[in-house]
């Protein structure tokens, strides 16, 4: 029975097809279908299950008005208007609804129960003939005709179609936060054009309009898509997005067919009827497996350039950002570039860089424009910031304080604090393999706008390129940090070598002032007795003469020992580099060397090129590898032996330029055995039991090393021991 | 007589050698001065010193060899040891047959008084070196 009803309803025998029709059924589908989105969306919230009802009492109405149309029968006609009259007469209240759980007037709510309850009534009465009496046959097909009551139900629309108009409007001029006042400005707007549809009451009093309605719904969904999407209203413009790429996709794929089809039929006519329907289908197929993905792209890109036109810029200013972010990643001057680009970019005068401090545990301040207070720390188990590891989005202000969809409930008092402390509109957070390494926050326009869509959609992949930026930069950071302790380890380890030397040269050095300060002091007694004698006469004076000048001498030996010594054992600073000339290097080193050198009976040859260039280096370090190796000469030799010493310029052969020095120091000593050779450079290698520490030519080698230059050995058992170092002049 | 004392020095240092030459001569003696053992083995092929201030650090001829090369050529000589080693290494060499040591740097008047003590020594005993 019920089925043989349902057949009847939908027997196309009984309906008219008129192509007008479609754009009512089109634009009742897509706004029930915005009236899905918008409710899972978000489930919770009071508002947008409000705006769904809207979108469904109005999809009803357009949807089965459409169909009373088309109907060839009164009777038919009758029982669609009927069914569309459930969603007219909710219509109004759900808008009203809707306005009062948006803008939170929740003093109306008694006036929200009532109008239901009013709409309930209205909405028993429209199945009986009191709201509609009957249908009229109109050009455009069959129209419902007014009842007796229907001036009551269309005096309850009106009044709650003003009462809602109201709200948005009071709503509108009470709010502050810019992107909230633009929001409800347009939510006016898009109910003040959606109740144009009121027109379509009209011809319910007979008089001839055709019901257009539709369109102003129409507009409606445009507006509250273009609002979603532009400022985020409901927080659904992805699906939004997704949604127009598919209904353009598959209206674009729809129209293709059709066209085909209608071709294949215009060129193959009616005589092969069933074959044109497959040759269509089959190179449809063909066509859409071939360009689909393309068609995909294509209508992608355009969708973005007209709903995110100014994003396309900002997409070529972010691509030109993560350049620059690649070019700086180990210079000291990325924090202030990042912070100024985008500062120069949104057009702000207030920003800050915070970094998580390891060392500290804390997020610390490192870069800032524009802030009263540098100095601001936060811990590191802050709610906000824990909730923005989690989170990874960008949060702004004005979403915070409303918190729509109550995400940010649990640290809405930190977040907002932070904000207030940083002098924030927007807190991007920086994250990498999900730990929160730091945040941006960006304060006010300086134009007063309120940040749009386009740049929050930069800033996303602005925070993104900048992650990635601080953390290599982090790395980098904790890797010079790491370098530098190495070097300052390595310092302390050639100073101590050095030290170690010293102690090796100190009987040495001993003997070496003791015997000029024997003479200074013996002279100085000697001339004291002989000014107190009696007989002082000229030929005395003179001889003092003599004394004082030998005195003088002496001192001057002594000192310069001293100070050789001093300047040798000295901690220098091993980066200073500078022109240095070897000979007067050579003989320094010698100064305090060769009377244990003579003891030993060393004898000490030095031929250093006369025109010998100077090498780039630091001449202390240099000093001490020649100690070193003069010291292993005296050692290799203790009966005695010839040590030469020489320096050469050594042409570079492409420029044939001098740009090397070789220096030499050949012992006549006991040699090296081969199997040594290659160890001696090794740290705490020593052949000497007792003497020595097994750090000297090692860290000689790390001297030359350090220069740029090469040491070699080469060695004879029996016969000598020849150390060359070869160091660059530039 | 005390004058006719004849005394070498032996060192490496020439302001060690002018020192004791000037000091020495002062007083009258005859001062003869070489670098080192080696040329000291040489002026003794001629004759005997009766006292020589010998360094202990040198090259060619350590002080040590010095020391033994006079006692073994000239036994009567009387060889000071000049070094600025600790004490007790200089009081060792006197164990090997030096008379005396003296520190350097030391005070001109311990080396009148040592050539003094020397001479006085000598002339109570008889014992000059030929």
């Amino acid at each position: 029975m019920i089925f043989k009803y349902l057949q009847a309803l939908f027997n196309p025998d009984y309906y008219f097809v008129k192509p007008y029709i479609i754009p009512h059924f089109a634009v009742a589908i897509s706004i029930f279908i915005l009236g899905i989105f918008i409710f899972f969306k978000n489930r919770k919230a009071i508002s947008n299950i409000y705006f769904t009802f809207c979108c469904y009492s109005a999809a009803i109405w357009i949807f089965f008005h459409a169909f009373c149309q088309i109907s060839n029968s009164k009777v038919l006609a009758i029982f669609w208007a009927k069914i569309a009259y459930i969603g007219v007469t909710f219509i109004a209240t759900n808008i009203y609804a809707f306005s009062v759980s948006y803008l939170n007037f929740w003093r109306q709510k008694k006036i929200v129960t009532l109008a239901f309850c009013i709409s309930a009534v209205f909405c028993v009465l429209s199945q009986t003939d009191l709201i509609i009496r009957s249908v009229k046959k109109f050009d455009w097909g069959y129209y419902p005709l007014a009842g007796n009551l229907h001036p009551v139900f269309l005096f309850f629309f009106v009044t709650m179609m003003l009462a809602s108009l109201y709200n948005f409007y009071a709503g509108y001029k009470q709010e502050t936060l810019h992107i909230e006042k633009e929001r409800r400005r347009l939510l006016f707007l898009a109910f003040f054009i959606a109740y144009f549809g009121s027109f379509d009451y009209l011809p319910n009093y007979q008089i001839s309009v055709y019901p257009f309605g539709y369109l102003p719904v129409f507009l409606l969904f445009f507006i509250i898509t273009y609002s979603i999407v532009k400022y985020r209203l409901m927080d659904v413009e992805t699906l939004i997005h997704k949604i127009i790429l598919y209904a353009l996709l598959s209206s674009m794929v729809f129209v293709l067919y059709a066209g085909m089809l209608l071709l294949v039929r215009f060129f193959i006519a009616d005589r092969i009827v069933s074959l044109h329907e497959i040759i269509t289908t089959s190179i449809f197929i063909t066509f859409v497996l071939f360009f689909m993905s393309h068609l995909k792209d294509r209508t992608q890109t355009l969708i973005d350039k007209i709903f995110y036109r100014d994003k396309y810029n900002y997409r070529k200013t972010l691509e030109i950002f993560a350049k620059k972010l690649n070019l700086l990643l180990d210079s000291p001057d990325l924090l202030q570039t990042i912070t100024t680009t985008i500062a120069d970019i949104i057009h702000i005068d207030k920003i800050a860089l915070i970094i998580f401090d390891e060392k500290t545990g804390l997020y610390t301040i490192r870069e800032s424009k524009g802030l009263s207070q540098n100095s601001i720390e936060f811990e590191k188990n802050d709610p906000f910031l824990l909730f923005l590891q989690y989170y990874g989005n960008i949060v702004e202000k004005e979403l915070l304080i409303l918190d729509l969809d109550f995400k940010f409930k649990e640290m809405r008092a930190d977040g907002l604090l932070l904000m207030k402390t940083l002098e924030a509109e927007i807190v991007i957070p920086l994250i990498v393999q999900r730990k929160l390494i730091g945040i941006l926050t960006l304060g006010k326009k300086l134009s007063g706008e309120g940040y749009k869509i386009e740049d929050i959609e930069l800033l996303k992949g602005a925070g993104h390129e900048i992650s990635i930026a601080i953390n290599n930069y982090l790395l980098y950071e904790g890797l010079e940090k790491t370098n530098q302790e190495l070097q300052e380890a390595q310092a302390q380890l050639i100073q101590s070598a050095k030290m170690a030397a010293v102690g090796q040269l100190g009987a040495g050095v001993a003997h070496e002032l003791n015997n000029p300060l024997g003479g200074i002091l013996g002279y100085a007694q000697f001339m004291l007795e002989k000014i107190n004698r009696q007989d002082f006469g000229a030929s005395e004076f003179k001889a003092c003469k003599g004394y004082i000048e030998s005195i003088e001498r002496e001192s001057i030996r002594c000192k310069k020992i001293v100070s050789n010594l001093l300047k040798f054992s000295r901690k220098s600073p091993t980066d200073k580099y500078e022109l240095v000339e070897i000979g007067p290097a050579i003989d320094e080193t010698l100064s305090f060397m060769t009377h244990q050198l003579k003891l030993r009976n060393v004898n000490v040859t030095v031929k250093i090129q006369p025109d010998l260039n100077k090498v780039m280096g630091v001449i202390n370090p240099l000093q001490q590898v020649f100690t070193n190796l003069i010291l292993n000469a005296q050692q290799a030799m203790p009966n005695g032996g010839e040590l030469i010493i020489s320096a050469e310029n050594i042409f570079d052969e492409a420029t044939n330029k001098p740009s090397f020095v070789k220096i030499e120091f050949s012992d006549t000593g006991c040699g090296i055995p081969e199997e040594n050779l290659t160890r001696i450079f090794v740290p705490f290698f020593t052949t000497k039991t007792e003497k020595g520490t097994g750090l000297g030519l090692s860290i000689s080698y790390q001297i030359i090393h350090d220069h740029k230059g090469k040491i070699e050995v080469s060695s004879q058992v029996g016969k000598g021991t020849t150390f060359t170092i070869t160091l660059p002049t530039e | 007589m005390e004058k006719n004392i004849q005394i070498l020095i032996v060192d490496d240092e020439p302001i060690m050698r002018s020192l004791f030459t000037d000091i020495l001569s002062d007083q009258g003696y005859p001062v003869t001065t070489v670098c080192n053992g080696k040329e000291a083995e040489e002026k003794i092929k001629d004759n005997c010193f009766d006292i020589a201030f010998v360094d202990v650090h040198m090259p060619v001829m350590d002080g040590l060899s010095t020391l033994r090369m006079l006692l073994r050529n000239c036994p009567k000589t009387a060889v000071v040891m000049t070094d600025s080693f600790p004490e007790y290494f200089l009081d060792e060499l006197q164990v090997k047959g030096a008379v005396s040591c003296i520190h350097k740097p030391f005070h001109i008047e311990e080396v009148r008084s040592i050539v003094n003590q020397i001479i006085e020594k000598r002339r109570t005993e008889g014992t000059y070196a030929e």
